[in-house]
């Protein structure tokens, strides 16, 4: 690394982008940057001319392959994109050769460890966060880990437990406590355990191998799957959220549970309708302190946050058209919020559990929010009613969370005959004192180029 | 290959390769303003690749590609760096976000315009300097040789080629206004 204090701001962005800038002279040239646009603009340039320069040498390094069969000295450079150079000269091999480096990942990586939470490991594979892994065993000493299998499927897992990785569609819990959230692109999932399995149609079970009693117990939390027994062949679709199914290696049980009250009527029996109402295009996220709405706020994330600096905090709403259908005919209504990873602060500044708070806005003044409103004109607490609540766990990144129940359904029968705006707001706010950032919790907005925006449910009979 | 001659939107694999391709130096380029290395670079743009593929459907037609890929490269790269903060110092998140944006505006596709003026360029530099400006590219070996040849610390080494590439980079910008681009 190299100290450089006696160079100029523009040399010093030169060695940046070497990644020899040491951090002191990182710090500085940080501050210099941000408050600094012509500063900006030259480091942009100064990226564009790294970028042709590279190409140059590479374009050289052709050269020689070409006249000389080899590639001297030629390392770290594009080294899984060499069809990029070849394509100029060689469209028709390009796409061919393309569709080789764009669809195969890393060599034989079937998962990535996401997030942990004090987790210890034992195991052959690499454990920190963000780690590739391959197929084989994973062994999970104390704290929770998120495995996310590169088909999406992601799998929170709690200590004592064994996991094995064996294809990007498959792993086997031989024992230990998980939870799986498995999204459209990963449906068909397949968790094994001693005895049994169970293929996930989408959404989230819960599952936990006992090793000593030889037991295995799934709940289906959300959605749809499929629990097999090995011993006696029985197979059965679980579709009602709470329902259970327990295996031994020689008999399994199946439980429906009880219907919470306030889905007596809901979900999942055959004849229920369910009906899907996005935002189109009215969410919107702001930021306490104005000046930074459009520097810190993208259009893709949704951002919820409460800080001990209230400046920084974040809330988010987004409003549902249902003026068009006969709501009477509903007796459950949900709110999905997509959670998906933050690019702003840090986890592990929050508390365990992050609490959040969902508001129906009835302030006639602020129902028609202009889509570019600003912190203090925009919609919060209180300018509506508490309809709900829900947790997250600090070292989730993903997932779908939400609430249901009647004080939703009532609020939306009684002002749903014009467009309902609903707000999100985190209630915990950072562990610590210090300065630094806790994480800001972002869910996707309609902009979002990977996951569904907010959406609305209702579900009839 | 014009955007006239492809059909309104984006259907086959080739298609979309072929776009891919054709965009990706600017892609590459703009992800590098966010990100601190090339090997990053690779990851972000492969990662991205298959997202759009996915995602395809949302494009409603061939021109509006590269505003669209652009944020999808924005998303991944703003992931990255996230996991790439905790192994060497980087700009604020903040700052990133802001050259994200003014990149996202200011690389145009001037790409042929632009290696012609690095090629002029380099022309005015003596031979020493060019391997000096190209040697970063290679593995790390080259630039520690090129140290020793000349009787310097490898920090000194890289202090000149930060020169040297401050110098390549107004030379460009020069030649550049001076086509009117």
């Amino acid at each position: 690394m190299v100290r450089g204090p006696e160079m100029n701001p523009k040399s010093q962005m030169q060695l940046y982008i070497l990644g020899q800038l040491d951090e002191p002279s990182v710090a500085k040239l940080n501050e210099q940057m941000g408050s600094d646009p012509e500063l900006r603009r030259d480091f942009i340039r100064a990226v564009q001319v790294d970028a042709a320069l590279r190409e140059r040498s590479l374009h050289r390094a052709m050269e020689h392959v070409q006249g000389e069969g080899g590639m001297p000295g030629v390392a770290n450079t594009n080294k899984r994109w060499p069809w990029r150079f070849i394509a100029s000269s060689l469209a028709l091999a390009a796409s061919v050769i393309a569709v080789i480096g764009l669809w195969s990942g890393g060599p034989n990586a079937v998962a990535t460890i996401q997030s942990s939470e004090n987790a210890a490991w034992e195991s052959p594979l690499p454990t920190m966060p963000g780690a590739e892994l391959t197929t084989g065993e994973l062994q999970l000493k104390s704290g929770l880990a998120t495995i996310r299998f590169r088909s999406g499927a992601e799998l929170l897992l709690e200590a004592p437990a064994n996991l094995e990785l064996i294809d990007p569609m498959r792993g086997r819990l031989n024992s230990g406590a998980a939870m799986l959230q498995v999204p459209d692109s990963a449906k068909g999932f397949v968790l094994e355990t001693p005895n049994g399995f169970a293929i996930d149609y989408g959404t989230r079970f819960a599952v936990r191998v006992d090793d000593a009693p030889g037991l295995t117990d799934i709940e289906l939390l959300e959605g749809e799957i499929e629990v097999h027994h090995d011993a006696t062949g029985d197979s059965k679709r679980l579709t009602r959220s709470g329902s259970t199914a327990t295996y031994s290696s020689s008999t399994i049980e199946f439980s429906q549970a009880v219907p919470e009250e306030d889905y007596a009527t809901s979900a999942s029996q055959s004849g229920d309708k369910t009906i899907r109402i996005g935002t189109n295009g009215r969410c919107r996220s702001v930021v306490a302190f104005e000046k930074f709405q459009d520097r810190r706020i993208g259009p893709s994330l949704l951002y919820v946050k409460k800080g001990n600096a209230p400046n920084w905090d974040y809330r988010s709403f987004f409003e549902f058209d249902v003026s068009d259908l006969d709501i009477r005919q509903f007796q459950t209504a949900r709110l999905r919020l997509n959670l998906v990873p933050s690019d702003i602060g840090m986890a592990a500044r929050l508390p365990r559990i992050n609490r959040f708070a969902v508001y129906g806005l009835t302030n006639a003044s602020k129902t028609h929010w202009k889509s570019d409103v600003l912190w203090s004109q925009s919609p919060g607490p209180d300018d509506g009613v508490l309809l709900g609540r829900f947790e997250i766990e600090r070292s989730q990144q993903r997932g779908v969370f939400g609430i249901e129940g009647p004080a939703l359904l009532s609020f939306i029968l009684d002002h749903g005959d014009a467009p309902v705006t609903l707000i999100v707001v985190r209630e915990t706010t950072k562990n610590d004192e210090g300065i630094g950032t806790g994480l800001v919790h972002a869910f996707a907005s309609d902009d979002h180029p990977e996951a569904v925006g907010p959406m609305l449910e209702l579900i009839s009979k | 290959m014009s955007d006239e001659t492809l059909p309104a939107a984006i259907a086959s694999q080739s298609d979309f390769i072929r776009h891919f391709i054709r965009h990706e130096p600017i892609l590459r380029a703009y992800a590098r303003t966010m990100l601190p290395d090339w090997n990053a670079v690779d990851d972000a743009l492969q990662e991205a690749s298959v997202v759009m593929w996915e995602k395809l459907d949302q494009l409603e037609n061939p021109q509006g590609f590269l505003p669209w890929a652009k944020v999808i490269v924005r998303f991944k790269c703003l992931k990255i760096v996230e996991t790439l903060r905790y192994q060497r110092p980087l700009f604020e998140q903040a700052v990133i976000e802001m050259i994200a944006d003014e990149a996202a505006e200011l690389i145009p596709d001037d790409s042929a315009n632009r290696r012609a003026a690095l090629d002029g360029c380099l022309a005015t530099f003596s031979e020493m300097q060019r391997e000096m400006l190209l040697a970063p590219y290679h593995d790390h070996g080259r630039l520690q040789a090129l140290a020793i040849d000349a009787g310097k610390t490898p920090n000194a080494i890289y202090k000149m080629v930060a020169r040297l590439r401050q110098k390549l980079s107004e030379c460009v910008e020069l030649r550049l206004d001076g086509q009117g681009a």
